[in-house]
């Protein structure tokens, strides 16, 4: 019964509304089968692209394929798509029923179909008794199961939300998520799922495509876009809190340095942003035991970390040495790497976790995600300790350039 | 909260219910005022032919004569004219709907080059007033030969730039995510007009329904213009015949215009709230 | 550049859809003419057949009708000699209009000479226009000037051939009778009698008093019939072309081309539009898809509103360039001749000052819907109830309200003056006397208008904010000063909307004044609608009557004008 999946293949789409430039160039492919997730700030153009895959917009230039077929003169009703909209979009004058049954309708599906059709889409949802009422008896979450059983009715190639779960409460947002993930494993069909809430698009997605200004910045697996973020701006939107970056820029000897740090090797960019997730610091509370050595040799009796970083299981970047660089004396890669010295300024204790947010080097506002197990408090100076190998450094442009090598750490904190 | 409540009602002074009282006895005076005419109306209606010269002057008829009403609706055809203003008015209100809804929701959500000019090109007939069009109206309607017919009389009636633009505001405000669904749904233009647009449009259709029914009910210019038999006369027009027919026969004219009046006054009284809305819409722009 | 109009095409297409408009238009024009043309060559044939048929006629007379016209062998394929066309005819051979050749100048068929070289010349502009290369890039939105070029040029086409038609079906009216004349000279001259050469003219023989020419003005509009032949009451006075000019209908008569070709214009420039508009799209299937729709939507009211706003709008602006009389079917093009006369006519500047009076009433009826408003505001119970009452003197039949007033008016019995009497006060002429009609008349307005708007003043008062009025109370404003400073601002616009709009309304009242006094008494309530009917219905001078509404066209639109320059400004910054 159960149509195969169909894919989505974008190619050069472009949409203008005037002036204004909503999607420039995009080339998209979904795969036949897959659940990606278009994530993105609000006005990037994400809900754009997914009308036009839709129908609902026309691009200005570039062409949408469907299931192997160019369809941008079809339809949308001819698309062989099914899309559930942020407000649910359900027919207030309809039953439930009604509703469910509509796309059928139009297409002149017998009426004995449709409602077995409808009754079959109702069992799934648990709308069996709502059938008769109309979206207005509804409640916010019975309402999107409508909307929902309207997409799945209709039996498309192609499903397409657009930020569906924007209007529900916390929870219902969170069961809702599971049941779109497991109803996509057991229809099987291909879906684009438009969301802003980047946790929602990690967890959700099997890949995500992060945009922003009407362009797709990376597209890949929700680790690939955690761990090896494509450019400044998504290393940027996705994670919470929000990954710690530093300007670096180059010295008189070709080195890039930022704050304490002075990195190996003569740099091709004259500047670049090194960027550290929260969980890849860690803290030891207490004041340097030993003054930092200028050329981080292991005269230091590093503490052990109070504790391991939050995501010990992601093994770290292969490449140390980004291409271009040229090694210089590097320092001693068996060694632990060398710690800097900053001050708490406010901690938040979620239960689960802490964050530590510090005054990060030249006086940058890090945070770092710790256990709550070694309390910090605000006041306190800290040895704050680099997880070099998950760093990234991103070039003056913002593209990646790669895991920056482990620097030598002046004076450290003032 | 209780003690808020309890806190307005003791401000309730004796002043304050002294105003309301004035109040209320000067809205009753208003409205005694403005019904004066209709209570004369239905109380001379019911008064001897003579009586009503009598020189004492009464306010009600010393016995209700009754049989002026059927004497004064067999004088003339009335029931012939209750037919041809209610076949007027009916098709005037189904081709006003049919035609501003259309147009009202091309202008509120279909695109077309120059579709907000046009809008405003339409809006500009409002101004114009009625009597230029009447001349030229009537000259063409006389050349088609249809003088002294229901196709004469409907013709020009059948779209109201009024209506239109209620319509394409009320258009306006519904969803167009709804619109959206039903595309994807795979519904048509014409589909979307039919089976979402409109259904949620009944409350602005009900109101144009309605105003076009009594302008329709009304008009007396038109009417006056293209009918010249008794057959086909409306009932404003057949008043105002009856009138000059039987100039001081008072009772039967006053007979003859409750019955014209009764029918709108019922209707408003059973649709005031699409009235009132109506009018709202138009106020507040 | 995919989906932008190609100016190329646009410009070929607008030349070629007024070119297709403009053949129309000469089309019919040079068809009305040949078709009249051949009537009066029938006519003509039709003379000289009965001057064939006279005991003393034959070829001899017709000869001596036709000696002026060589040109009769033309007819004819055997080469014949004159006279064979008459004979032809009689034996059945040849119609009537095979006379043709005997028509004056010998012309078969005309072509309108001005209207076409206009037409071609203005084509040529077009064409050189389209063919020209402009260098700014094609706008995207509706080709405005091309429509309008193309529009002016045909309305300018049909102008000028209506108005050449006119003149050529003059001419052949005129020739007819001295043709006319000249068959009964000539019929006279064989030995006819005089009924003979009145047939011979083409002359009923009957010689039976007539009625005057022009009918006399009746009270009902019917377009009367053909008008009837006036004959000679001397049988012995010989047929004069005036005679036959009086007596016959003209060529004119028998229709007039001006409705087909307003409409082949109008057809032709919607056409233009139309193709303007669609081709430029056709590169984009989607959007020509998505405006043919619209327009499917569009086309009910756009077409009635063509047919019966903007068509009659400009269908009365040409009445009132004419001396239009509903039962003569010339209407002969005056110019601004009816707009002049009224710029003079005293009972007219008379009624355009009674409807600016009457029009006084609106700022006294929107006090007391004020009033009213205010008074049944805050609570719901009161304004149902009340509104029953209020508003039915507004929505009910202006005929029946007109009626009981009357009645509740009336000199000696009405309800009013006899209240009047009992508590001692003279009764007073409501409406039998010139200085109390018109203010009758206002007050009896200001009744059926305060309903209406009640009902707007109250939706106005309900959308200020309750906020406003708490503050001003903590400042410490009592009711007026609350009144003055913060409902009166706040209904700004719906004051200014009902004014507006009851001016408008006001200024085109009729059926009260129909009903209650006819203009009377003296013409005091004589208001400027009720004058355009009567000048229209009445007297039947559908031309003046139109001009008059273009005059109260023009009093509404600066009155209108006026409110906006004046009033939104200054209450916008109050």
């Amino acid at each position: 019964m159960t149509r195969a999946a169909e894919d989505v293949v974008l190619r050069g789409v472009e949409k203008r509304f005037g002036d204004v430039t909503a999607v420039a160039a995009v080339d998209l492919e979904v795969r036949a089968g897959e659940l990606l997730v278009l994530v993105g700030p609000s006005g990037c153009g994400k809900s754009t692209l997914l009308r036009l895959v839709a129908g609902l917009e026309e691009p200005t230039a570039g062409e949408v394929w469907i299931g192997g077929r160019a369809v941008n003169d079809e339809a949308p009703g001819d698309r062989d798509v099914a899309m559930v909209f942020q407000s649910y979009a359900l027919y207030p004058h309809m039953t439930v029923a009604r509703n469910l049954g509509f796309g059928l309708r139009v297409r002149g599906t017998g009426r004995d179909e449709v409602a077995e059709r409808v009754g079959r889409a109702a069992d799934v949802l648990g709308l069996g008794d709502l059938l008769d009422r109309r979206p207005g008896q509804l409640s916010g979450g019975q309402q999107q199961r409508v909307a929902l059983g309207r997409a799945m009715v209709r039996d498309p190639g192609v499903f397409l939300f657009d930020e569906p779960l924007s209007n529900l409460d916390a929870g219902l947002r969170l069961r809702t998520r599971d049941e779109i993930a497991a109803l996509h494993r057991r229809l099987g069909t291909t879906m684009i799922f438009v969301t802003h809430d980047q946790v929602e698009a990690l967890s959700l997605g099997q890949r995500v495509a992060v945009m922003d200004r009407g362009r797709i910045q990376q597209v890949g697996t929700p680790r690939e876009i955690y761990r090896r973020p494509a450019n400044l701006f998504v290393a940027g939107f996705v994670g919470s809190p929000p990954i710690n970056m530093l300007p670096l820029a180059c010295t008189r000897h070709g080195r890039l340095a930022g704050g304490p740090f002075v990195f190996p090797g003569t740099s091709p960019h004259p500047a670049a942003t090194l960027a550290v997730r929260p969980e890849d610091l860690t803290i030891t509370v207490g004041s340097p035991p030993t003054p930092a050595h200028p050329h981080g040799t292991s005269a230091h009796t590093s503490p052990t970390p109070a504790h391991p970083p939050a995501y010990t299981g992601i093994p770290p970047d292969p490449s140390v040495i980004p291409p271009g660089f040229t090694p210089g004396a590097a320092p001693d890669p068996s060694s632990p790497p060398p710690p800097f010295t900053a001050t708490v300024r406010r901690v938040e204790s979620l239960g689960s976790e802490q964050r530590v947010h510090l005054d990060g080097p030249a006086g940058a506002a890090w945070v770092a995600r710790t256990s709550p197990a070694h309390p910090a408090t605000p006041g306190d100076t800290v040895q704050v300790t680099v997880a070099w190998g998950r760093a990234h450094l991103f070039g003056p442009d913002g593209v990646r350039i790669g895991t920056p090598p482990t620097p030598t750490v002046t004076g450290g904190h003032d | 909260m209780r003690e808020s409540v309890s806190g307005t009602r003791g401000s309730f002074g004796r002043p304050r219910a002294l105003a309301t009282t004035a109040r209320t006895t000067l809205l009753l005076l208003a409205c005694l005022a403005m019904a004066a005419p209709f209570l004369w109306m239905a109380a001379t209606s019911l008064m001897g032919q003579l009586e009503v010269f009598s020189s004492g002057g009464r306010l009600l008829p010393e016995t209700p004569l009754w049989s002026n009403y059927p004497d004064a609706l067999t004088a003339q055809p009335f029931a012939r004219y209750f037919l041809n203003s209610l076949v007027f008015a009916t098709a005037v209100v189904a081709g006003q709907v049919a035609t501003a809804t259309t147009a009202g929701y091309a202008f509120a959500r279909l695109e077309f080059p120059g579709r907000d000019r046009i809008f405003m090109l339409f809006l500009a007939t409002m101004m114009v007033p009625a009597v230029i069009v009447l001349i030229p109206r009537f000259l063409m309607i006389d050349a088609l030969g249809w003088i002294d017919s229901y196709q004469g009389l409907v013709s020009t009636e059948l779209v109201s730039v009024w209506g239109i633009f209620l319509m394409r505001q009320y258009f306006r405000t519904v969803p167009r995510e709804l619109e959206d669904a039903a595309r994807v749904d795979g519904a048509g233009p014409l589909r979307i007009f039919w089976s979402v647009a409109l259904p949620l449009a009944k409350p602005a259709v009900a109101t144009l329904a309605l105003f076009a029914f009594i302008d329709a009910w009304k008009n007396f210019l038109w009417p006056l213009l293209v009918t010249r038999s008794m057959e086909m006369r409306v009932v404003e027009v057949g008043i105002a015949a009856f009138h000059s027919t039987y100039e001081i026969n008072w009772p039967y004219q006053m007979a003859a215009g409750v019955v014209a009046v009764l029918p709108i006054a019922l209707l408003f009284l059973f649709t005031q709230r699409y009235f009132v809305r109506g009018i709202q819409l138009e106020g507040i722009r | 550049m995919r989906g932008r109009p190609n100016p190329a095409a646009l410009r070929a297409a607008a030349t070629a859809a007024t070119g297709i408009g403009l053949a129309l238009i000469l089309g019919v024009t040079a068809g009305t003419v040949n078709r009249v043309r051949d009537e009066a060559a029938g006519d003509v044939g039709r003379m000289a057949a009965a001057l064939w048929e006279l005991p003393g006629g034959g070829e001899a007379a017709v000869t001596a009708f036709l000696a002026e016209r060589a040109t009769i062998e033309a007819v004819r394929t055997d080469g014949a000699r004159t006279g064979a066309g008459a004979h032809a005819y009689r034996t059945g051979e040849l119609e009537p209009a095979a006379w043709i050749a005997v028509a004056p100048g010998g012309q078969g068929r005309t072509w309108p000479h001005l209207p076409a070289t206009l037409a071609l010349s203005g084509l040529l502009l077009m064409t050189a226009w389209a063919v020209a290369r402009r260098r700014s890039p094609p706008s995207p939105r509706f080709p405005t000037i091309p429509a309008l070029i193309a529009s002016l040029l045909l309305a300018a086409t049909a102008v000028a051939a209506t108005g050449r038609t006119h003149r050529l079906l003059a001419d052949l009216t005129t020739e007819r009778a001295t043709h006319g004349a000249r068959a009964a000279e000539v019929a006279l001259a064989h030995g006819a009698d005089h009924g003979q050469a009145r047939r011979a003219a083409g002359l009923p023989p009957a010689i039976t008093p007539a009625p005057a020419a022009t009918p006399a003005p009746s009270g009902t509009p019917t377009p009367s019939a053909t008008p009837t032949p006036s004959t000679l009451t001397t049988p012995s006075q010989p047929v004069t072309p005036s005679d036959l000019l009086d007596a016959l209908p003209g060529y004119e008569d028998t229709r007039s081309p001006a409705i087909p070709l307003t409409a082949a214009a109008a057809a032709s420039s919607l056409a233009t539009a139309l193709l303007l508009f669609l081709l430029p799209l056709s590169t984009r299937p989607r959007t020509l898809r998505r405006t043919l729709t619209a327009w499917s939507f569009l086309t009910p009211a756009a077409v009635l509103l063509l047919l019966f706003t903007f068509g009659p709008l400009l269908f009365s602006l040409w009445i009132s360039l004419h001396e239009w009389h509903l039962v003569d079917r010339v209407h002969p093009f005056t110019g601004l001749d009816n707009y002049l006369t009224l710029t003079l006519d005293g009972q007219w500047w008379s009624a355009i000052l009674n409807t600016a009076v009457f029009t006084l009433h609106v700022p006294f009826a929107m006090a007391v819907a004020l009033g009213l408003a205010l008074l049944t505001r805050g609570s719901r119970r009161a304004v149902r109830w009340a509104r029953l009452a209020l508003f039915l003197p507004g929505i009910t039949s202006v005929v029946a309200i007109a009626v009981v007033w009357k009645w509740l008016l009336d000199d000696g019995y009405g309800l009013v003056n006899r209240a009047l009497e009992g508590v001692g006060i003279r009764s007073v002429p409501w409406l039998t006397s010139p200085d109390t009609a018109l203010v009758t008349l206002m007050a009896i307005s200001v009744w059926m208008v305060v309903g209406y708007q009640m009902v707007v003043f109250q939706a106005g008062l309900a959308a200020i904010p309750r906020d406003w009025y708490d503050a001003a109370r903590v400042d410490g404003a009592g009711p007026l000063q609350r009144f003055r400073h913060i409902t009166l601002p706040g209904l700004r616009h719906t004051l200014f909307f009902v004014l507006v709009t009851s001016v408008i309304g006001s200024f085109q009242v009729f059926g009260l004044v129909y009903v209650m006094t006819e203009g009377g008494p003296l013409g005091a309530t004589d208001v400027a609608v009720y004058h355009i009917y009567r000048e229209a219905w009445e007297f039947l001078r559908f031309g003046n009557a139109a001009a008059m509404s273009w005059v109260l066209f023009a009093v509404v639109f600066a009155a209108t004008w006026l409110h906006f320059r004046f009033l939104e400004r200054r209450w916008a910054h109050a």
